[in-house]
């Protein structure tokens, strides 16, 4: 095989690897989104556009960005919120965090509903 | 002369174009559902999505186990088949001309899976009432809760009591809208009641056990 071949070779390689790192990240990432719009947006997203948001937007940034944190909160709940753990598997729970752990912070975080504690993630 | 040897090619060259042109016949895709032993199934639901589509198409299976789509637009589809208390069956079929796709549906195993597979009101009658008491609950569930959502929303998931009595805290001020109007009005006098009581329940029928 010539060195250009071996060069183009070498390339697809270096260019495909990477890839397949993303797919897969992707693919847990999805299985998030899927759960999250489930069950979490319900409280975490507006129901209108003009009406207020009873628990704070999530994003990457939540409760310090530490993934550990996040799923032991959605494991176990708050006073404010349930405990996923007898619905979600661990590995379901580390999705959502993937995929929460995808969402941009937000410039100007809509506040969550007057009523309640003003933990950060409840 | 020369106009009508003009017009003589310009007809030539428009019928040559019609011709040529590629022909774009919708297609139909039918086919068979069958159990995991062989048996035909009725009443199954089949759907098709086109790749990079956003409309999906749904029939249901004959007696005889089967289906057949109305003429679809060409195009690489992904098709599924899906019945209560069987695994869903997925398949692809690539409709450049009429095509076929069997499905064979296997028994799921998961009875939490089957369980989020029901519908509402199937989800409400599967809720316990061995006691007054619990009828009691239930009833209230089908009163407060359904009149905004399916009973299998809420019921899709398992919560602990305290779980349950955070989503009911919620609940009770909320407005129809599903919006939290908490220190705006009074919370829901019959949730509010009952707070205690409900959460103990559903937790009893939807909770850790």
């Amino acid at each position: 095989m010539s060195r250009r071949a071996w060069m183009v070779v070498f390339g697809l390689v270096l260019w495909t690897a990477p890839a397949q790192s993303a797919n897969n990240g992707s693919d847990q990432t999805q299985l998030g989104m899927r759960l999250f719009n489930q069950s979490c947006r319900v409280c975490h997203t507006k129901p209108q556009l003009s009406s207020p948001q009873y628990a704070p937007a999530l994003s990457m940034n939540t409760l310090g960005g530490k993934a550990d944190v996040m799923h032991e909160t959605i494991a176990n709940g708050t006073p404010r919120m349930p405990g996923f753990k007898y619905h979600f598997k661990p590995t379901e729970i580390d999705a959502i965090v993937a995929y929460i752990k995808t969402i941009p912070a937000p410039t100007d975080a809509p506040r969550p509903a007057k009523a309640g504690s003003s933990r950060d993630a409840d | 002369m020369r106009h009508a040897r003009a017009l003589v090619l310009a007809s030539v060259s428009a019928a040559a174009l019609l011709i040529a042109a590629p022909v774009f016949a919708d297609a139909l895709l039918s086919g068979t559902v069958k159990s995991s032993d062989g048996k035909a199934m009725g009443g199954v639901t089949v759907s098709a999505k086109p790749d990079g589509g956003t409309i999906t198409t749904t029939v249901y299976t004959d007696e005889a186990g089967k289906y057949y789509f109305p003429a679809l637009p060409a195009g690489h589809y992904r098709v599924w088949a899906q019945a209560v208390s069987y695994k869903t069956a997925k398949g692809a079929a690539d409709l450049s001309a009429n095509a076929k796709q069997d499905f064979s549906l296997s028994p799921m195993a998961d009875a939490e899976a089957t369980f989020k597979q029901l519908p509402g009101n199937s989800v409400l009658d599967a809720l316990p009432q061995r006691t007054p008491e619990e009828g009691r609950m239930k009833r209230m569930v089908r009163t407060v809760c359904t009149g905004c959502h399916t009973a299998s929303f809420p019921l899709q998931h398992r919560f602990d009591e305290a779980g349950w009595s955070a989503v009911i805290e919620l609940m009770k001020n909320a407005n129809v809208y599903g919006t939290f109007v908490g220190g705006d009005r009074k919370p829901s006098g019959i949730l509010d009641y009952h707070q205690k009581e409900l959460a103990a329940y559903l937790a009893a029928a939807r909770g850790p056990g």
